[in-house]
């Protein structure tokens, strides 16, 4: 910087330090922001990078796997690979989930393997087995004491740590709802490791232990291969071709991505909301900045008198808003890391409820994500302030001296600012409803729709303060009349504080009205779909296709029970299909008229159809693999692949990964498979059911099922729901946090800058009680516009995200549902914060005497 | 040297447009003192903005020195502000978060000329108008009069060729306005600047080395008789 702008800068220092309470908010909206955007993208990308570490450090050297759907494949498949085709880096692979006893959320991955074969595929692993350091007994290594030692486990010593476990202690887990005891064999040294993440909260296993813990006797979930060089897609595709019906050979890197790409639309969804904040943040950048040019118009209208460029008025604006943007970033960057550690165990949460599991134990802190957020806070404040910084150098220095230039510009400067504002709403209209799968036009439109919709606030302002005046205000006298007189007359003042109150408040009443959309398109969708009383099922933790077996004893059984009407079966299965699986749901309906299920498309006979040997397919499904009524879609049956007409699209909020459902009959045309997932009972009127659901667990005894009423399974479903939305409620408060800190900066800003003409007031005899009515009333009035005008641009926003960005998303069709509580609660909220903002210029005001108001600068 | 040819300056409201200077023309000397008297409105201090060239003409030409002043861009304009004018207010304009020293400061600053000895500079300035022991001071501590004396010695501390002084009196009582303007008579003589001020006082005059006066826009040699309008 020149020497010439010292002073320049020192009388910029020395106005802030003047307004520190304008600095202060500034810089706290922007640190709320920026730690927001930081929270979000650290609890993500650590949850995402966890799995990727976790899954590439456990994969070693895998290149391909050996998979076939939920059910897994017969271990015969690996007999075939090493005996027959002779491959010898190949390695069998047992892997299912239990709960920590004590802690039932924290779940365990069990890891049943060959510690002969592992070799082969994860050399760490191998080492580890057979380092004898890790072993208490020199003579004995932790490989011997796995094998053949049913319940025995190996554990790395910092899961060893955090289980609070040693070498020969115990470890009590559950197993669906059965108590298991295993013994921790052995502690693994990490010396091998490249990542601690590869085996972190894993219990290593053999095989057969595995198989015995897990029910999967005879079956591996998978099986690893090291297929290298150039013939290494040449051999995949040889292993393929002699492979049973339904087990597939896949690249074990697109596999994870194939996961990860799973939780894609999450976390664009979540770093949108969290850029929402960042938006109400530079609201209040630009008000404050904004207000700080029209405060000093008179002082820049000096400096330019005595000779200072537009290009130095220029750097003087932008210096400040760097500075404040500096302070608000590093603050933000702190608080963001602290508010990450909160949400991280939010994000995994939800990511273990919808999509696979994963043990998130640190925030890891991504130099990207520090770089994001910094640039995120130094360059939406810059930006903000671009336009109050080229505003102050645009007038002229004789401009700049006049007071009613300002507003006269303002006034004149309205309808040009509205023309702009229609131009960006249609463009940004135009955004979200252009025909597109892309999530980040209907965003840019959003963004593009909100910054067109707050142009609109001066001119909406000032017709609603004169409304409002009109036929409220006279009424309470001149204190009434000045009061809204000020909104309008003050405009280049109080539009940008509505503008940016409006916005936030708007944001809060979009993603209010979206969630409680949702929530009652899911009860209704429960209300038709939860048909019967009891639902019977077997539950294994991350299981995606439990199985329950279904005897024509228990069947004949059950059907002549005195308290049951009907019976209806389903059976879930994961089917493969290249890296991702397909979820197939079989349904035998005992009323079979398919009421459960509501078409959004379908032929007129889709449901008989359905029964002849059609499919149905979930919205999600269609969504996400563009599927037609008509189409066909290929499955791969025991009995070879063999594509299925489509019949419907069926609406389903079961899962954003989408299904496809059979009826039972067709399933069991071209699969072997007679087991079920779950009953579904519906019960004679009056029957006590606690007595029937005792009858249903002794019918299934020997399996463990769980009996649940419609009432709890409707419950469940709407627990994981909020628990699924407890991180947006999370996110829409701290949008509000940041809206109030921009009301309040506003306000605050416009009372405390009339503080002279309060003096006049005093000074001609308006008392204290009736400047401090003035100043509330005129702050109520402005939090009233900003609410009511945010009305329509939250059910806009919530218009969008619904029909939209969730239907682009996930695939979802969601009825808007528009409580008018949340409305009636978003316009209190902004007179509250409004009011709450006049609380402190109100207080000093009251207390300044009028000789001293009017030394105010 | 100031030298104004046929200076028109119109403004337009709605669809009137009001001409307040219709063909201007003079010349003033290096060291003169002139007033410019006239009503209020009557344009004294368009022109005073004309020739510091805070405002455009819609004719003619303004020359200052060697630099013809409506021909310059806006940056060139205030680069000659910066470095050849000095300008008092009715109003003081002085900057409220800089000291009574910084504001004296801050024109040398943005000439470039600030060096060690400039703080003696602006002490000496500031103990010549009688603002010695206020040199910490903000300037919302001082009296009117004591921000006029400021406000002058702001305007002189880089000695600018020109000083521009529009109604510098008008903010101030009779008798603190006599000082001032006695003040800055002193100044401007002592140091030879050549001084345009501004005033709808005829009681100014006396101090002046020629008056001029506006009337419907034409500038007139000042002529006696003339009819304060206050």
């Amino acid at each position: 910087m020149p020497p010439s702008v010292r002073l320049l800068r020192r009388s910029s220092y020395r106005y802030l330090q003047r307004h520190r309470w304008q600095l202060v908010l500034s810089v706290l909206g922007v640190a709320l922001g920026v730690a927001v955007a930081v929270s979000v993208d650290l609890a993500t990308g650590s949850a995402q990078r966890a799995f990727k570490l976790s899954t590439e450090a456990f994969t070693g050297t895998t290149t391909h796997q050996i998979v076939a759907g939920s059910g897994g494949l017969d271990e015969a498949v690996y007999q075939h690979l090493r005996v027959d085709l002779d491959i010898r880096a190949a390695a069998p692979i047992v892997e299912g989930y239990v709960a920590l006893a004590r802690d039932p959320d924290r779940l365990l991955r069990v890891l049943g393997i060959d510690p002969l074969a592992e070799g082969a595929v994860r050399t760490y692993l191998a080492a580890s087995l057979v380092d004898v350091r890790a072993s208490d007994e020199a003579t004995s290594l932790p490989l011997g004491k796995l094998i053949g030692r049913p319940g025995a486990i190996a554990v790395t010593a910092p899961t060893a740590a955090s289980l609070g476990v040693v070498s020969g202690g115990l470890l009590d887990v559950l197993i669906e709802d059965r108590d298991e005891r295993l013994s921790v064999a052995a502690v693994l040294g990490s010396e091998h490791m490249s990542s601690d993440g590869a085996l972190q909260d894993v219990l290593v296993t053999d095989v057969s232990t595995a198989q015995e813990l897990l029910g999967m006797v005879g079956r591996l979930t998978r099986v690893d291969l090291r297929l290298e060089g150039d013939h290494g897609e040449a051999d995949a595709d040889r292993i393929e071709m002699g492979l049973p019906t339904g087990v597939q050979v896949v690249s074990a890197k697109s596999r994870t991505a194939a996961t990860l790409q799973m939780t894609r639309a999450f976390r664009i969804n979540l770093r949108a909301m969290s850029l929402l904040a960042m938006v109400c943040g530079m609201f209040l950048i630009y008000n404050t900045m904004t207000f700080s040019v029209v405060q000093r118009r008179s002082q820049i209208g000096t400096l330019r008198s005595l000779g200072v460029t537009r290009a130095e008025v220029f750097r003087l604006v932008i210096g400040e808003a760097v500075l404040v943007g500096t302070l608000g970033t590093v603050l933000g960057l702190v608080s963001g890391i602290g508010l990450g550690r909160f949400l991280v165990d939010l994000v995994t949460r939800t990511i273990n409820d919808l999509y696979f599991a994963v043990t998130v134990r640190e925030l890891i802190v991504s130099p990207v994500s520090v770089a994001m957020g910094s640039l995120l806070g130094l360059g939406t404040t810059v930006a903000a302030a671009l336009v109050p910084a080229r505003e102050a150098t645009r007038t002229t220095p004789r401009k700049a001296l006049a007071r009613s230039e300002i507003e006269a510009r303002t006034r004149s400067l309205s309808p040009r600012m509205a023309a702009v504002a229609v131009f960006l709403v249609v463009l940004g209209s135009g955004s979200i409803t252009y025909p597109s799968a892309s999530l980040v036009l209907p965003f840019a439109g959003l963004f593009a729709f909100l910054v067109g919709s707050a142009l609109l606030a001066p001119l909406a302002t000032r017709a609603l303060s004169d409304l409002l005046r009109r036929l409220v205000f006279r009424r309470l006298g001149p204190v009434g009349t000045l009061a809204a007189r000020g909104i309008g007359a003050e405009l280049s003042r109080t539009a940008v504080g509505v503008a940016a109150l409006m916005v936030a408040v708007s944001v809060v009443i979009g993603v209010s009205v979206m969630v409680a959309s949702f929530r009652l398109t899911l009860v209704r969708w429960l209300d038709y779909t939860l048909q019967a009383d009891l639902y019977v099922s077997r539950v294994l933790a991350r299981d995606p296709a439990p199985e329950l077996v279904f005897d024509e004893l228990t069947r004949t059984a059950l059907e002549e029970h005195a308290a049951i009407v009907s019976l209806g079966t389903i059976r879930r299965v994961m089917l493969p299909a290249g890296n991702a699986d397909i979820a197939l749901i079989t349904i035998e309906d005992g009323a079979d008229d398919g009421s459960a299920y509501r078409l959004r498309e379908g032929d007129s006979d889709a449901w008989q159809l359905f029964v002849a040997g059609n499919i149905l397919v979930s919205e999600p499904y269609a969504s996400r693999n563009h599927t037609e009524v008509g189409d066909e879609v290929m499955l791969p049956t025991d009995q070879g692949a063999h594509a299925f007409r489509v019949a419907g699209i069926y609406y389903s909020y079961a899962s954003d990964q989408g299904a496809v459902l059979m009826h039972r009959g067709t399933y069991d045309r071209w699969w072997i498979d007679r087991s079920i997932s779950g009953l579904s009972v519906v019960a004679q009127p009056g029957a006590a059911l606690d007595v029937l659901a005792a009858d249903l667990r002794a019918a299934f005894r020997g399996q463990r099922v769980a009996v649940d009423t419609n009432r709890q399974l409707r419950e469940r479903s709407l627990r994981i729901f909020d628990r699924t939305f407890l991180i947006t409620g999370v996110l829409r408060t701290l949008v509000m946090i940041v809206a109030f800190i921009g009301v309040l900066s506003a306000l605050m800003a416009i009372q405390l800058e009339k503080i002279r003409e309060y003096g006049i007031l005093r000074a001609t005899g308006l008392t204290p009680g009736q400047l401090w009515a003035m100043v509330t009333l005129q702050s109520g009035l402005v939090g009233f516009i900003a609410g009511f005008l945010a009305v329509p641009l939250g059910l806009g926003q919530a218009w969008v995200m619904i029909h939209v960005i969730n239907k682009r998303s996930f695939g979802w069709t969601l009825q808007m549902h528009v409580p008018v509580d949340i409305l009636l609660q978003a316009i209190a909220l902004a007179m509250i914060a409004a009011l709450l903002a006049g609380l402190y210029p109100s207080a000093r005001i009251a207390q300044l005497s009028p000789v001293a108001a009017l030394r105010e600068e | 040297m100031v030298v104004l040819r046929d200076l028109v300056k119109e403004y337009g409201e709605a669809d009137v447009v009001h001409r307040i200077l219709d063909g201007v023309s003079t010349r003033i000397d290096r060291g003169e003192f002139v007033v410019v008297l006239g009503r209020s409105g009557s344009g004294k201090s368009t022109l005073l903005n004309l020739i510091a060239g805070l405002d455009q003409p819609t004719g003619g030409e303004v020359h200052v020195g060697n630099a013809r002043i409506d021909a310059l861009s806006e940056r060139e304009r205030t680069l000659f502000r910066r470095r050849c004018l000095g300008f008092v207010f009715q109003f003081f304009n002085l900057l409220p978060t800089l000291t009574v020293e910084e504001n004296v400061l801050l024109p040398l600053e943005l000439c470039g000329m600030l060096d060690i000895h400039s703080g003696q500079a602006a002490k000496e300035l500031l103990a010549d108008v009688g603002l010695a022991g206020r040199m910490d001071s903000f300037p919302d501590r001082l009296s009117g009069g004591e921000q006029q004396r400021l406000a002058i010695a702001r305007a002189l501390v880089h000695e600018p060729e020109l000083l521009l002084a529009d109604e510098p009196t008008g903010n101030l009582d009779i008798e603190t306005g006599e000082e001032v303007l006695g003040l800055l008579d002193r100044l401007v003589r002592n140091r030879g600047h050549t001084l345009i001020m501004a005033s709808h006082s005829s009681r100014i005059a006396a101090t002046a080395d020629r008056v001029l006066q506006i009337r419907e826009g034409r500038l007139h040699e000042y002529v006696a008789g003339f009819q304060e309008s206050d």
